[in-house]
């Protein structure tokens, strides 16, 4: 395995001796991102630039120079703000992009031995897995890699993150069409910067090194990996292995995704050949890829990857699938994974390495995925893995990694408590420290940090270092620094700041300990919580047999379909309404605040209608289903149902007539209700005025409108079960489960249904679904909420209605707001409490106020480029609302549209929804209102409008499609 | 529909006329009001209270100029963009044309009628007068208003700031640079005012 090709390694000048000018003397630079772009076989997708007015972003403030060539378009300027205004000027138009399918996918075979397929298909024991690596990590598209380049007297010095120059200075002198002796290249790191250099620096250099050479001084290119279209960008690890005993006989790796690019994205845009690659380093790349172990038959090969993009990212992707793997075979053969690894391991100094380590870590063969028990729900596991780099002509490198884990069985929070960890290295050249040169345990503590957190800074390698990241990661996931051994064959702590070689092995290490702890098998990182814990609830024994209960179920459905034989349930008797004055107050006020957490009220009312007379028309996908009027009129009410009855209708969705109700009324959630909460409810609703008031029938389409088929829905989606608290959990955990599984529904309408319109649980619990019109936003990790809630955020916002860093209660949840300010605040900070344990612990208050400013930051820059129209409208429709920092203060709240949840979401028809309906009525009146504009603008000018918002207050998403479908789709639904 | 519980004469007794079980029962067995059913709100306005049988979410413009005859405030656009039916609550700008009444239950509302008379108008509204800064003067109101919770925040604003302050108030006749004037001088005079008052 190779992480460099650099022949030119031993010319860097050491980062202390130069550093580059400061930021203010450099100019910015802007690049334009052609529309579409994305990488295919490690060449990218470049639509065509047809025309760019390079006079009149000539002519702009502050502009230094215009590049356009071919395909790449940018401008050199004194401020980044007049660089970003100038190429808007440019009003570049470009030709659709090409689509992928017009490359033809390549197979090429990297490094073979012996006859793998054959192999392959000969054995009995053969297994297939695939292996995933998120290229740009998680935070692809905020996090920054900043290059500086000045060009003076005919010489060109580039300060750049990496030390791993490799082709770079040949393909900059191409670039520029100078001589490589022109270029110096220094190794530095700018303090902000978060993205992983290995991915993105090369780029960022040639883009750097392009502008400064046109302007003629020291220019400043920060860029994402989402400005080089990677920020979706994933790798992919097929292995398929066979063996014999504990005897891997066959091994075939085939990478799919898309590569680390090996070529600067400039360029391809200038349509620059890139210069020849040396034929022998190829081969040798070629024979690195072959997995360090004695294994008779295997097959590497790349398809529709780039085969010769081996950098490191692409190294580390190769060692977590390559390690992950022979885990899974230690597992099903019975071997211990580290003796299965020196049994096919016929360099000596990587064994000698191996076996150090694992006795510095005291690792004894027993059985594999054991997960001793340690007190409560918590399991622990230890994990192994090797990787040997060839990382040029003369150097090589060995490291070995045991890391030991605790995993919470109940919330999956991991942490990863020690590491042993040796490296060896053969490189005579001991200069080769990184930027930021952390010390062993530092890059060791920190990447194991990546691994586990769900961070947003996964995958940044040489980055912060932990003592700044400490405050940001809460005590309470248990990722603290773990305990570091150091072993190996070591001359001096020096050489260890040798590289990220070293962390090679880590993110295999640690899931195989996960496996190891709980018999889960995560095959791409990070290995966050929220992960670990779905994986081990589709793991648990009482959900498997719900699932073969669930196809039991479906059998029989099915057969009631065929015999349609359903049987009705019988009614029950009608009783006599109950006497005023019956129940006593305090089981009156109970039943209120029932009531009141129930939301009853918010689908039971009609608009403009009395509370509870019902008549209010639910959208479902099967329909419109139209509430029931729950007063207790005798004719149209509920007058003369016996509490026998409305239990039944609470509990089992059965009508007092024995007719089965839609399961738009949330039966399913009510049927967790207690008792005693139950009773008071029916004491309540009973004890309240009675109003005759009809409402419209229910009419579904066929074969929605036979009821009895719902027998078998419930079959299939209903557990008639009260709610058991979960010891294991705190009373106020107990107390947010109770209300919000129960009388709160919340998943009625947060949770995802499939198509026969059943909730989903299990890992879509509470991920979002839609109500009404609305969609209803996921309130777990996987939330679009741009900057994430807090506990108290949540309280915040269900007690009042509005929350600083995300916005008001609108739609549907409006009038569930103005239910629970009924309730004691207790309550609903119990609901606050349980929902927020549904996401990754929160960054602390500094991170989420810096976070939140970062978006206002974005926001503001983006609104820079954007005009037209549709800006117009924004500054006159809803700038004196939403502006901040414009006009005067108003009465009420200016909800900044930055961090809107709304605006960064998938759809937008929440959006529409608002600027349609407005919000004449939010849940706290000192809100303040919106007014509706459903009548002063016309289908063309929200369409307009919704995309403004998104460019302007979410400049980091993709546009949304088919907004016009979406405005008139909404603008025909009854609105709510 | 159940009719709608009549407003004003049938309004519920305070609660502390009664006991505290026997309350209780009031309020559960009362009939349930639709939504947004007309009921008695208790309005400050202009130092003054008022207990009107509204709707809750009718625009509070509505009810100052159609109820309570307070015509400073003006429709303009009804959507909150134009200014002119700024008043003031609690001292702080609102646009009461998009906000609902209930809203302003216990908060003051200030209309252009609380600042000052033909007599003794408002340093603000004299600053105006002095300037002769309308046209058509529809607008006005809503400078005014705005102005005086300018004021208020900071006494001696710099043009750009005034024109900040302003910006989301329309004018449609242009008088744009008589109105930053007046606002100028409504500074001046206020300050004036303010030390005159002192001793």
């Amino acid at each position: 395995m190779t992480d460099t090709l650099a022949p030119h390694m031993t010319a860097l000048t050491p980062a202390a001796v130069d550093s580059p000018p400061p930021f203010p003397q450099c100019l910015a630079a802007q690049v334009l991102r052609p529309p579409g772009l994305r990488w295919v076989g490690g060449q990218p997708l470049v639509a065509r630039l047809l025309d760019a007015n390079r006079d009149a972003a000539a002519s702009m403030p502050g502009v230094r120079a215009v590049v356009v060539r071919n395909n790449f378009a940018a401008v050199v300027a004194d401020s980044q703000g007049q660089a970003v205004r100038a190429t808007a000027a440019l009003q570049a138009r470009w030709a659709t992009p090409p689509s992928p399918e017009a490359s033809p996918v390549r197979r090429q075979t990297l490094a073979q031995r012996g006859n793998a397929s054959t192999a392959l298909e000969q054995s009995r024991a053969r297994q297939t897995q695939h292996y995933q690596w998120p290229l740009a990590g998680m935070q692809a598209a905020t996090a920054t890699c900043t290059v500086i380049a000045d060009w003076r007297d005919g010489t060109l010095r580039v300060w750049l993150p990496s030390a791993r120059p490799g082709a770079l200075r040949a393909e900059l002198a191409a670039l520029l069409g100078i001589a490589e002796q022109q270029i110096t290249l220094i190794c530095w790191q700018d303090a902000d910067d978060t993205a992983d250099p290995d991915l993105l620096a090369h780029h960022a250099a040639a883009d750097a090194a392009l502008l400064a050479h046109a302007a003629g001084g020291c220019v400043r290119r920060t860029l994402t990996a989402d400005d080089i279209g990677l920020a979706d960008a994933t790798l992919d690890w097929q292995i398929d292995s066979a063996r014999g005993g504990a005897d891997i006989d066959a091994y075939a790796a085939t990478l799919g995704g898309t590569a680390a690019p090996s070529v600067p994205l400039a360029l391809w845009l200038t349509r620059t050949a890139a210069p020849v690659t040396d034929v022998a380093a190829d081969r040798e790349a070629a024979d690195d890829v072959l997995p360090p172990y004695r294994i008779p038959n295997v097959d590497i090969s790349a398809a529709g990857a780039d085969s010769t993009g081996a950098s490191l990212v692409n190294a580390r992707a190769q060692v977590f699938a390559q390690e992950s793997h022979l885990d899974e075979i230690a597992a099903s053969a019975g071997a211990d994974p580290v003796a299965l690894r020196l049994g096919h391991l016929d360099d000596a100094r990587g064994a000698a390495l191996v076996r150090e380590v694992t006795e510095r870590a005291g690792w004894t063969p027993s059985a594999p995925g054991a997960g001793a028990a340690r007190g409560g729900n918590v399991r622990r596991g230890r994990g192994f893995a090797y990787a040997h780099a060839v990382e040029s002509d003369a150097a090589q490198s060995w490291s070995a990694w045991v890391a030991e884990v605790e995993v919470d069985g109940t919330t999956g929070e991991l942490a990863v408590t020690r590491v042993t960890v040796g490296h060896d290295s053969e490189s005579a050249v001991t200069a080769r420290a990184t930027p930021a040169s952390p010390a062993l345990e530092d890059m060791v503590a920190q990447t194991a940090r990546q691994l586990t957190a769900q961070s947003p800074t996964f995958d940044v390698w040489p980055a912060e270092l932990p003592e700044a990241s400490d405050s940001t990661l809460p005590a309470v996931t248990g990722i603290n620094v773990p305990e570091i051994r150091v072993a190996g064959t070591l001359a001096a702590r020096n050489t260890l700041s040798a590289g990220p070689a070293a962390t090679l092995p880590a993110a295999a290490a640690v899931a195989n300990a996960i496996y190891d702890a709980t018999g889960v098998r995560l095959r791409e990182p990070p290995f966050s919580a929220d992960r670990i814990r779905l994986a081990l609830d589709a793991q648990q024994p009482e959900k498997r047999r719900s699932k073969r209960g669930w196809f039991a179920a479906a059998a029989a459905a099915a057969a009631g379909l065929c015999a349609t034989v359903l049987p009705w349930r019988a009614p029950i008797a009608p009783v006599a309404p109950t006497e005023p004055g019956f129940y006593s107050a305090a089981t009156l006020e109970r039943g209120r605040l029932v009531a009141a957490a129930g939301d009853c009220a918010v689908c039971h009312t009609a608009p403009g209608g009395v509370k509870n007379a019902g008549g209010l028309a639910l959208e479902t996908p099967f329909g419109t289903v139209y509430s029931t009027n729950i007063t207790p009129d005798v004719g149209a009410g509920i007058g003369n149902w016996s509490f026998a009855a409305f239990e039944r209708a609470m509990r089992e969705g059965i009508h007092r007539d024995g007719r089965r109700l839609y399961p738009a009324f949330p039966y399913t959630a009510f049927a967790k209700i207690s008792d005693a909460d139950m009773q008071s409810l029916y004491a309540y609703l009973m004890s309240s005025e009675p109003v005759k008031a009809d409402v419209p029938r229910t009419e579904l389409a066929f074969p929605f409108n036979i009821r009895p088929l719902l027998a078998g829905w419930n079959l299939l989606f209903h557990r008639n079960e009260q709610f058991q608290p979960d010891a294991a959990r705190s009373a106020q955990w107990n107390r947010g489960a109770y209300l919000a599984e129960g009388l709160g529904h919340c998943s009625a309408c947060h949770s995802p249904r499939n198509a026969l319109g059943g909730e989903k649980g299990g890992r879509h619990y509470l991920t979002g679904g839609t109500a009404e019109g609305w969609d209803a936003p996921a309130l777990t990790a996987l939330s679009r909420a741009p900057v994430p809630w807090t506990e108290d955020a949540l309280f915040t916002y269900l007690r009042g209605g509005y929350a600083v860093h995300h916005g008001a209660a609108a739609g549907p949840m409006a009038p569930v707001v103005e239910e629970l300010a009924l309730l004691p605040e207790s309550d609903v900070r119990a609901i606050a409490h349980y929902v927020a344990s549904f996401s990754a612990p929160p960054p602390a208050p500094a991170e989420i106020t810096a976070q939140a400013a970062q978006y206002e930051r974005r926001s503001a820059e983006a609104a820079t480029t954007l005009g037209g129209p549709a800006a117009r409208l924004y500054q006159s429709a809803c700038a004196v609302c939403h502006q901040s920092d414009q006009g005067m203060r108003q009465f009420g709240v200016k909800p900044s549209l930055a961090l809107n949840t709304n605006l960064h979401s998938d759809r937008p028809d929440n959006v529409i929804q608002v600027l349609l309906q407005g919000m004449p009525a939010p849940p706290n009146s000192t809100l303040g209102a919106m007014p509706s504009y459903a009548d002063s603008l016309d289908d063309q000018q929200i369409v307009a409008l919704t995309q403004y918002l998104r460019a302007r207050f979410a400049p980091d998403k993709p546009a949304w499609q088919d907004v016009e479908a979406a405005v008139a789709r909404l603008r025909a639904a009854p609105a709510h | 529909m159940a009719a709608l519980p009549p407003c004003g004469s049938e309004a519920p007794q305070p609660l502390a006329m009664k006991g505290r079980d026997a309350a209780m029962r009031e309020v559960q067995t009362a009939p349930l009001p639709p939504m947004n059913a007309p009921r008695p709100l208790t309005l400050h306005v202009n130092h003054a209270e008022h207990t009107l049988c509204v709707a809750p979410d009718t625009p509070l413009l509505y009810i100052l100029r159609n109820d309570l005859a307070c015509n400073g405030p003006k429709y303009g656009c009804g959507l909150g963009q134009c200014g002119a039916c700024t008043v003031l609550v609690d001292g702080t700008a609102a646009r009461s044309c998009v906000l609902p009444v209930k809203a302003v239950v216990g908060h003051a509302v200030t209309t252009l009628e609380g600042l000052g008379t033909s007599a003794q108008p408002d340093p603000v509204q004299q600053a105006f007068i002095d300037e002769q800064a309308a046209q058509c003067g529809y607008c006005l109101n809503g400078m005014i208003m705005t102005a005086k919770a300018l004021l208020a925040d900071n006494p001696d604003p710099s043009e750009a700031e005034i024109r900040e302050a302003l910006r989301f108030n329309l004018c449609r006749c242009g008088t744009h640079v008589e109105i930053v004037r007046a606002v100028q001088r409504a500074a001046v005079l206020q300050r004036e005012h303010a030390q005159g008052a002192q001793p």
